[in-house]
């Protein structure tokens, strides 16, 4: 298995298993999310200054950072919350139809969500980190003529997502 | 097979419940996903999953499985085995993927 | 191998439309993250998964082919999602281990 990533320039390394932690606050409804290598989120409200934030539900995910095997560099992507595939967002939505007119050049256009930062804001992914995530990608695609495109938050996604859209795990721990 | 035939041929290490190796599972169920373990799987079994939340241990629990496997070199927090050794369920870790682990363990007479 | 001697191989019924595509291995997960991560171009992705998710990350890393196992359905959206992908997808009454065996004995590594 080595042997075949060897052809790779680029690696995943350093692929760390983790929760997607989403706590809202009681009066505002405000939503924060965090990452946790923990499975057992605190599930009691608690205080934070005026604000009570309650635990919402969690999700799994991972966080990994990309080596660069021709200069050695590792580029660390821990500001990634997830992606989100264009197909995936709401129809007549800035993605879905750069989206589209993308796949019918078999470029299959993602969008790359952060974390938001203390201040409750989502800095972008810097394109030069950017430029790396797509030739990762791309230097595995197979398939004649398919590109990978993942671009930054331009579309204010951040603000409006739901967990379902953005590609983590949910309910696999459900037992019902 | 046993469990320890299971841990020679996925050369896996043993992380919990070790006195329990001479099990012999009754079959294989591999999935990630626990309420599937639950509604699917039958008694004896040997649990292959790369979970390793605290689920995957009361799910072998619930169902009353022979064991479990983490594949990938995965390795659940030492809680999550600590609650494994007290119930009795073996816990094993192999750095073989999902698919190379049931190739290798059908391969090894496991139907 | 291509992913449609494979459905034949297994008598796995086709959702979806199955193009020629080579088969490089296999996958078997139920997490998006895993298959992220660790799924190889080409490869066959058993899974009991049918959220749309699976369908966004195996585009993404351009997998063959999606069978879901045990029967589960996967709902006309999640179907529409893998003709956008161009991911054929199939579904199977056996469970994962068992298709894993077949393909295994199918001579696929």
């Amino acid at each position: 298995m080595a042997a075949a990533n060897d052809a790779f320039r680029y690696e995943m390394v350093n692929v760390r298993p983790g929760y997607i932690v989403v706590e809202h606050e009681r009066f505002s409804n405000a939503m924060r999310s965090y990452f946790s290598t923990e499975d057992t989120p605190p599930v009691e409200e608690y205080r934070e200054g005026a604000k009570v934030w309650k635990y919402s539900g969690f999700a799994q995910s991972f966080r990994f950072d990309v080596m660069d095997r021709e200069t050695g560099e590792t580029h660390p992507f821990a500001d990634l919350l997830g992606l989100v595939w264009w197909a995936g967002c709401r129809d007549g939505s800035e993605p879905a139809v750069i989206g589209d007119v993308a796949a019918d050049q078999k470029v299959q256009v993602y969008v790359a969500l952060t974390w938001e930062g203390p201040d409750g804001r989502r800095a972008p992914l810097a394109a030069e980190r950017l430029k790396v995530l797509n030739r990762y990608f791309n230097e595995r695609i197979r398939e004649p003529g398919k590109k990978i495109l993942i671009l930054p938050d331009c579309f204010d996604l951040g603000r409006q997502f739901s967990y379902g859209q953005v590609m983590v795990d949910l309910g696999l721990t459900a037992l019902d | 097979m046993t469990l320890d035939d299971v841990r020679a041929l996925l050369r896996c290490e043993v992380l919990a419940g070790g006195d329990h190796l001479g099990r012999e599972p009754t079959g294989c169920f591999a999935a990630d996903m626990m309420s599937d373990v639950l509604h699917a799987s039958s008694h004896g079994m040997l649990l292959l999953t790369g979970l390793t939340g605290v689920q995957s241990v009361h799910t072998a629990d619930v169902a009353d499985l022979a064991g479990i496997v983490f594949v990938l070199g995965k390795r659940p927090a030492p809680d999550v085995l600590a609650v494994a050794d007290q119930r009795g369920i073996p816990v094993l870790s192999t750095a073989m993927s999902m698919y190379a682990a049931c190739a290798a363990l059908h391969d090894g007479g496991m139907a | 191998m291509t992913i449609r001697e494979v459905g034949e191989k297994l008598g796995l019924e086709p959702l979806t439309t199955v193009p020629e595509k080579v088969v490089t291995g296999v996958y078997i997960s139920d997490m998006v993250s895993d298959v992220i991560a660790n799924a190889k171009a080409g490869n066959v992705l058993v899974t009991i998964q049918v959220h749309n998710n699976v369908i966004a990350a195996a585009n993404l890393v351009d997998v063959a082919g999606i069978v879901v196992t045990r029967g589960r359905r996967p709902a006309d959206e999640m179907l529409a999602l893998a003709g956008k992908a161009g991911v054929p997808v199939f579904a199977t009454a056996m469970d994962t281990w068992q298709v894993a065996t077949r393909l295994f004995e199918a001579g696929i590594r």
